[in-house]
């Protein structure tokens, strides 16, 4: 019962941050704003390139040179992205934009 | 006044609450054969404090409906103009009531399985916010190698809940990420209690792997996308559980 109440705690605190989830472009943040919106899309990419790789990696459809290939290009993919949003100040999360009606951009990786 | 629709259901008798969000009246809207509930309601008067019972509200007047019947649920909060909730309708209300009828006796079951700890070097986007890089260069062979490792427990841990729980279900759906899956059943109402009988928490190797089960919950990870942009998403307030 707490594990239910605890998951029900944090969808509620979620859906309330809603509004600070999405894209606030003021002069003051263009850059920030518009960085967010850049990575989040190349983090979804990423997301999606990456269950592609692990699938074709359990069905043995790539050799051992492409699998070097593809998991050093994730690899750098995903340090990179990390360093770009450290830099303008977003955490992994802020990434995830919130798309109202549509819910999230990917969903959250809370339990 | 914008309207803070609840959910759509076929056009029947049903009991609905009489209040609804902030004692608002919950009022029906009732077109091409389907029945939307809804309240009046402006934007900002669930702002703040009020936004988590608002939520709750919302919800428990849904899952009322639901208990008689099967219910496609707006995502809260949604606020709409009684116009554009009509064109909506209208524009779809074949896919609603294809949906509807097809699975009149449907309910969805969760069942989240997630990894127990997060070994480095490959971690989460949880943990990506605490820790850089891999400490050591690795290379990309490894790189996928391991991800491949974190995936593997929870591949298995949701292969067999799919295999144990295969008479009951109708359809399934998953979706994935490097720590967790989440795996959607689709199943008779009268199979739920059933269903999670099989799926005790042993199923899964509790050193690797943690589940819990949820529901019953409104089919709307089986109900395609709509054409025009109104959500069908439901936030997951958890009725029981298995954990």
């Amino acid at each position: 019962m707490e594990q239910a109440i605890e998951g029900l705690n944090q969808e509620l605190a979620t859906l309330a941050d809603g509004s600070a989830q999405r894209i606030d472009c003021t002069p003051e943040n263009i850059e920030q704003g518009l960085a967010r919106l850049v990575l989040s899309l190349i983090e979804l990419l990423r997301r999606l390139l990456e269950r592609q790789a692990i699938r074709r990696m359990e069905g043995a459809t790539l050799n051992e040179q492409q699998i070097e290939e593809m998991g050093l290009a994730l690899m750098k993919l995903e340090q990179k992205i990390r360093e770009l949003a450290g830099h303008f100040g977003l955490r992994p999360e802020d990434l995830n934009l919130d798309l109202g009606p549509l819910g999230n951009l990917w969903t959250d990786d809370k339990k | 006044m914008p309207l803070l629709p609840y959910c759509v259901f076929l056009a029947a008798p049903s009991e609905v609450p009489t209040a609804g969000v902030e004692n608002r009246v919950v009022r029906h809207l009732d077109l091409a054969g389907l029945s939307v509930i809804y309240s009046d309601l402006e934007t900002n008067e669930i702002a703040g404090d009020k936004f988590q019972p608002a939520a709750l509200k919302f919800h428990e007047v849904i899952d009322r409906v639901f208990q008689q019947r099967a219910v496609i649920p707006f995502r809260f909060p949604t606020f709409l103009s009684e116009v554009t909730l009509r064109d909506h309708l209208e524009k779809d209300s074949e896919q609603y009531l294809n949906f509807l009828r097809a699975h009149a006796e449907h309910v969805q079951m969760e069942i989240r399985i997630w990894r127990a700890e997060v070994p480095g070097p490959v971690r989460s986007s949880r943990d990506d916010a605490k820790s850089a890089a891999p400490s050591k260069p690795i290379g990309g062979t490894e790189y996928m190698k391991r991800l491949l490792e974190l995936q593997m427990p929870l591949q298995l841990a949701a292969r067999e809940v799919q295999r144990i729980s295969e008479p009951l279900v109708h359809e399934w759906k998953t979706d994935e990420g490097r720590d967790w899956i989440r795996v959607f059943a689709l199943v008779p109402r009268k199979h739920v209690d059933d269903l999670r009988h099989r799926l005790s928490p042993s199923l899964v190797e509790p050193r690797r792997t943690h589940m819990r089960v949820t529901g019953p919950w409104p089919a709307t990870q089986f109900f395609a996308r709509s054409s025009t942009p109104i959500p069908h998403n439901v936030l997951s307030i958890t009725r029981g559980e298995n954990s």
